[in-house]
């Protein structure tokens, strides 16, 4: 078999080996980021601090990037699930990127300032009690065996989670994420639930119709106040009358549900940030 | 009598160790997939998150199962087309060393959590330095031997070899220190498409193509098919596969001319799949009849059935139309697991049935083992992809209508996580069985007569 130019040994080591690598290393690395595009920060994008970068370290280490991603594509419904498609300027000072490859769980890009700190505490402690049906991990390690107890590295994690997708400023404003976990749109959806399901012994504005059905307008939580255990009423029902919706109502619109009846307190109102 | 050319005992501390890495790697993906629906099962034990051991799973399978057998069977290929032996077998014994407790190292600090936030670099600095210290040993061995060989013709796996440890030293270096270190966000993750896509297509891929080149013709007992195919083969794989990388992440903000170059090579890819399939079955004229007797052949063309799937599916993914139903969804998981199990681990799996008479002196211990084997492994991860495949597209068709509420679409997947899981278990079972039949040749198979 006469040996030819494509498999002389300098052809292999020199033109297929180094040659072309190094060609495509030029074309598809370093060109582009020679292109300044890619280090401008956007308008409103300020460095992390110095926790936010602690929390976002515990992020990677944590493996939270294998299951959430972080940029929201001009495709596939994302613009109407999560919010403003994400800009080349916004993530300049990730290092290294956590754009991810899968979504196990919803993008967080725009996570920012859409849940309170005390939502993220109670979620990150236990998933679960938040949003049934999830399969997060509960990350109890870090707190004091109380999700109103978190450490250090917990309030790091959650102050990183709370600046992300706020760096295009007034942008961000134009286009808010319709959907489900929206705080405001949790409980306008919970409204209509709340009418359809609860309205004939509850009342439309939570002041009960019903002898012995619960108000909710006033400050009494017998069976405890906190999102959780309301998700957790509704799902199991009480010994004392209150049906159990599990089954009757989807997990998504049961927390619909507890986040309307919550916020028709006046406590309630206050911690969820609506009038 | 041909002198003995290669150190038997070199290549089975590779092969054995890679074995027990298979093991390992698969277990750890078999409890991480019970997570997605028990998500409490390891409640409070921060080591055994999804988060930790998904990429204990990943390298696990990747680097410590196919790197340590793929070295292995460098090391018996080299020497053998080379006609010499290599010309440090020492130093061969330090990369053997060196790389098996890299990969303890990588296990270890996974689950303590030291991570770099890159998939398929996750290991930290530290260990990226050992990584590369091995492939310098690698380097060392093979271009050493190569330039002293007593054979002139330089068959096509010395190509693949070669061009594979060039690529891959350089990959790594970028993927792991350029790409974390020294640029940022979008830069970032475009060196990162670069990075992960090398991985497969210029590093496990030529490796991978090599040794299938060597031992399907061995197994046979055929000559290669064709010769200019082959060139072919290999120089298109050398052209268009770096240029892939950003496919990993189309409608990302990287710049989108970088983003088409990314998905049109991806379509040129298809030419040098029908290179390589062509080849395979071409070398099987007149030997079709060793398909049901001899297990090597089993699994290799086996393995080549789902090489030609992979490489029409692969392209396919990357076109803009098919990446909303299809992205960030288990279809892609699907697809990763079509190629390294479903052809480079089937591939490995049928080398070492061919390997072991010749490094042992004994017989395979089972047959029927070996069949049962098989099966399971070929049931089990055929379930596994469909499963994968249709519960990614019904993930992906849901994640597109925004009406749907996140959680809900988490529910309507439950069952095909479950279904995964048993033919993850199945996979598993296979598994034992080829390491126990592999012990047991090793230990008390007949001698060949």
């Amino acid at each position: 078999m006469k040996q030819g130019f494509f498999d002389k040994l300098n052809s292999i080591i020199l033109i297929a080996g180094f040659g072309f690598f190094t060609l495509t290393l030029f074309v598809v690395v370093i060109l582009p980021v020679l292109d300044p595009v890619n280090s401008k920060p956007s308008e409103n994008l300020l460095p992390y601090t110095e926790e936010e970068l602690r929390g976002r370290n515990l992020y990677i280490s944590e493996g939270c990037w294998l299951c959430h991603t972080q940029f929201v594509r001009p495709v596939g419904g994302d613009q109407e699930r999560y919010g403003q498609v994400s800009e080349a300027g916004e993530t300049v000072y990730d290092k290294p990127h956590l754009f991810g490859t899968r979504r196990i769980g919803p993008d967080l890009a725009r996570v920012g300032k859409k849940y309170s700190d005390e939502w993220h505490f109670q979620h990150l402690f236990n998933p679960r009690a938040i949003v049934p049906g999830s399969i997060m991990p509960a990350y109890t390690w870090y707190f004091d065996k109380d999700p109103a107890k978190p450490n250090k590295d917990a309030k790091a994690i959650v102050a990183y989670l709370q600046k992300l997708g706020t760096g295009i400023g007034r942008k961000r404003e134009a286009q808010p994420a319709k959907a489900e976990n929206d705080v405001k749109s949790l409980i306008n959806a919970g409204k209509t639930v709340f009418a359809a399901n609860c309205s004939p012994c509850h009342g439309q504005k939570g002041v009960p119709t019903l002898p012995g059905a619960a108000n909710f307008t006033d400050e009494e939580w017998v069976h405890g106040g906190r999102m959780e255990d309301i998700i957790h009423i509704i799902t199991q029902g009480t010994p004392k009358g209150m049906p159990q919706w599990t089954g009757r109502l989807s997990d998504a619109q049961i927390k619909q549900a507890a986040y309307f009846v919550k916020s028709l307190s006046p406590s309630g109102k206050k911690e969820m940030g609506v009038e | 009598m041909q002198e003995e050319v290669i150190n038997k005992d070199l290549v089975k501390g590779f092969i054995y160790s890679s074995i027990v890495w298979l093991l390992i790697g698969a277990f750890v993906g078999l409890i991480a997939s019970l997570e997605f629906f028990l998500p409490d099962i390891f409640k409070d034990i921060p080591y055994l998150q999804f988060g930790r051991i998904r990429q204990i799973h990943v390298n696990g399978v990747a680097f410590a199962w196919w790197g340590t057998a793929t070295f292995g069977l460098i090391y018996y290929v080299v020497p053998k087309l080379c006609a010499r032996p290599l010309i440090n077998e020492n130093i061969a014994k330090v990369h053997l060393w060196l790389w098996n407790i890299t990969m303890l190292f990588t296990v270890i600090t996974l689950a303590l959590g030291y991570n770099q936030g890159i998939e398929v670099g996750e290991a930290v600095w530290q260990i990226d330095v050992l990584v590369v210290i091995s492939f310098l040993l690698l380097a060392y061995n093979v271009f050493g031997t190569v330039f002293k060989r007593k054979e002139p013709h330089l068959y096509v796996s010395l190509w693949y070899i070669m061009g594979g440890i060039i690529w891959s030293s350089l990959n790594y270096i970028i993927g792991n220190f350029a790409g974390v270190y020294l640029v940022s966000g979008v830069n970032s993750a475009d060196i990162h498409g670069f990075y992960l896509h090398n991985t497969v297509g210029i590093l496990i891929t030529p490796m991978g193509v090599a040794m299938a080149y060597y031992f399907l013709p061995a197994a046979t007992k055929n000559p290669l098919y064709s010769h200019r195919l082959s060139i072919i083969g290999f120089w298109t794989i050398a052209f268009f596969y770096p240029f892939t990388g950003a496919h990993h992440y189309l409608f990302s903000p990287i710049q989108t001319w970088v983003q088409t170059v990314a998905i049109v090579t991806s379509m040129m890819l298809i030419i040098p799949v029908w290179t390589v399939v062509t080849n395979f079955y071409g070398t099987m004229r007149g030997k079709w009849h060793l398909f049901p007797q001899d297990f090597t052949v089993k699994f290799l063309i086996i393995g080549n059935v789902f090489y030609v799937i992979t490489c029409l599916q692969g392209p396919a993914q990357a076109l803009r139309s098919v990446q909303p139903p299809t992205h960030f969804t288990d279809w892609v998981v699907g697809h990763a697991h079509l190629a390294i199990f479903g052809v480079f681990t089937m591939w490995l799996m049928g080398i070492v049935y061919y390997i072991m008479p010749k490094l042992t002196g004994r017989e395979l211990h089972s047959k029927t083992l070996g069949h049962w084997h098989f099966w399971l492994v070929l049931i089990g991860f055929s379930i596994m992809a469909l499963d994968l495949w249709f519960g990614g597209l019904v993930e992906g068709f849901q994640f597109m209508r925004p009406d749907i509420p996140f959680i809900d679409i988490i529910h309507i997947m439950k069952p095909f996580w479950i279904i995964r899981s048993i033919a993850g278990l199945a996979m598993f079972i296979g598994f034992v069985i080829f390491a126990y039949n592999i012990f047991m040749t090793a230990k008390a198979g007949k001698t060949v007569s």
